[in-house]
């Protein structure tokens, strides 16, 4: 009598464990040897990448956040001390509190930079990200705004459309000015309300969130967070 | 990790791709016949493409592994791929507009690892049982499912090309797949003949 029995069936249920071992090996072997980090909004979370268009005086160029990084940086690495930081400030030219801070992080950036002497720390790369609030009056932004609020250039109104963008306070900004108006980053980030600074680490990873200190300023965070020679 | 950079560890993990590369060309013959008498699997048709397939699928496999381990470096803020020219895969895998799966969310690294398991399965249990009768069946699956990943493949170089920048690693799994399409298309076309029974 002929016993018919599935031999098949073994030959891949056994193959089958074996994959399966060896996938599982494989990861076991990725997860001890990484510490993947969350991509995120939070301190110590790598900050989601930015890509689309910024105004930096001369026109509307390509942007991309990633570019300012340096993955070979870590704290205390002398050989990558020079590397630099990004401070980004999502805000609104209409809203009256971006409006009236803007002095702040004008001054800001020309403050912690390389070229001023009496900042021994890293450059400090400042970018702010413009978007359009909605349902509230007198937000309805557009580029022309964002560049007439940059460059303190009449003709266009901020600060809920009720005064000239020329009129507010400080000089004409020297950093880029990124197109948020469709609120597509501004999602991305999780952003509650305007302004929101970040203080973006050399590697891309966020060493401080405004919404996690408020009643730090950015410029203190700066101040306490960027290594300075001597400090 | 520290000892070999990663393209000298990329061009050992590419060995294997690379024999098996060999054993599944034309010129695999005349290379199976000088290595037959210590690997006789090698001696048949049959043999060499498995073997050539396999050692291919292997290698493919630890290379998407180390994808993504370059890619959760990436996250930690290590650079261990990172370069100044174009071919850089810590700026294509730590690209977030491009690393994962459009709409699934699911890195294209750990999906790599995935499929290449699948081919492993695949080609580990038609090496086991060569004769069963759902070989076939084995084998046209795996002609589709490498020949439906040359979609993602295409769709990974465009994203390359938008960044203007080259991963190695991924480039090197993605020929992994190329190889395979044609290893599971050669097997399909010698069981087809009845030459795969015979020997």
């Amino acid at each position: 009598m002929k016993i018919i029995y599935d031999e098949n069936g073994d030959a891949r249920m056994d193959t089958a464990l074996t994959a399966i071992a060896l996938f599982l090996a494989a990861m076991m072997v990725i997860s001890f040897t990484s510490n993947p980090v969350t991509t995120g909004t939070k301190e110590g979370d790598r900050a989601p990448n930015i890509v689309g268009k910024a105004y930096n005086g001369s026109g509307w160029q390509d942007f991309d956040l990633q570019s300012y990084y340096d993955y070979e940086w870590s704290m205390g690495n002398n050989e990558t001390k020079d590397s630099q930081w990004v401070m980004i400030e999502f805000m609104d030219t209409d809203c009256p509190y971006c409006f009236n801070s803007a002095r702040e992080y004008q001054e800001g950036s020309n403050y912690f930079t390389t070229e001023n002497p009496t900042w021994n720390g890293p450059h400090v790369n400042f970018i702010a990200s413009a978007t359009e609030l909605t349902g509230l009056t007198g937000h309805d932004s557009s580029r022309e705004e964002i560049m007439a609020f940059r460059d303190k250039t009449t003709g266009e109104m901020c600060n809920a459309s009720n005064v000239d963008c020329s009129t507010r306070d400080g000089e004409a900004y020297a950093i880029p000015f990124i197109d948020d108006l469709d609120r597509t980053h501004m999602d991305k980030w999780g952003i509650g309300g305007t302004p929101t600074y970040f203080l973006i680490q050399p590697d891309g990873m966020i060493a401080w969130a405004s919404p996690e200190h408020q009643d730090e300023k950015f410029y203190e965070a700066i101040n306490r967070l960027v290594p300075q020679d001597g400090a | 990790m520290e000892l070999l950079d990663s393209n000298t560890l990329l061009a050992i993990f590419a060995i294997p791709m690379a024999v098996g590369m060999l054993l599944i060309s034309p010129v695999g013959e005349s290379l199976s016949a000088s290595l037959s008498d210590k690997f006789p699997s090698l001696k048949t048709t049959r043999g060499r493409l498995l073997t050539g397939s396999i050692l291919i699928a292997v290698s493919g496999f630890i290379i998407a592994a180390m994808t993504l381990w370059i890619s959760n470096t990436i996250s930690e803020g290590a650079g261990f791929c990172v370069a100044n020219n174009v071919f850089s895969c810590d700026d294509v895998l730590g690209n977030e507009e491009y690393n994962k799966i459009p709409m699934l969310g699911i890195r294209w690294a750990l999906f790599g690892i995935i499929i290449y398991t699948f081919f492993l399965w695949l080609l580990m249990s038609i090496n086991k049982e060569p004769q069963a009768d759902w070989v076939g069946t084995n084998l046209k699956l795996g002609f589709i499912i490498t020949s439906t990943g040359v979609l993602a493949i295409a769709w990974l170089m465009y994203a390359e090309f938008q960044m203007g920048k080259i991963c190695p690693y991924c480039t090197a799994a993605h020929i992994g797949n190329l190889l395979l399409i044609y290893a599971f298309w050669k097997m399909g076309k010698h069981y087809d003949s009845g030459e795969w029974h015979q020997n």
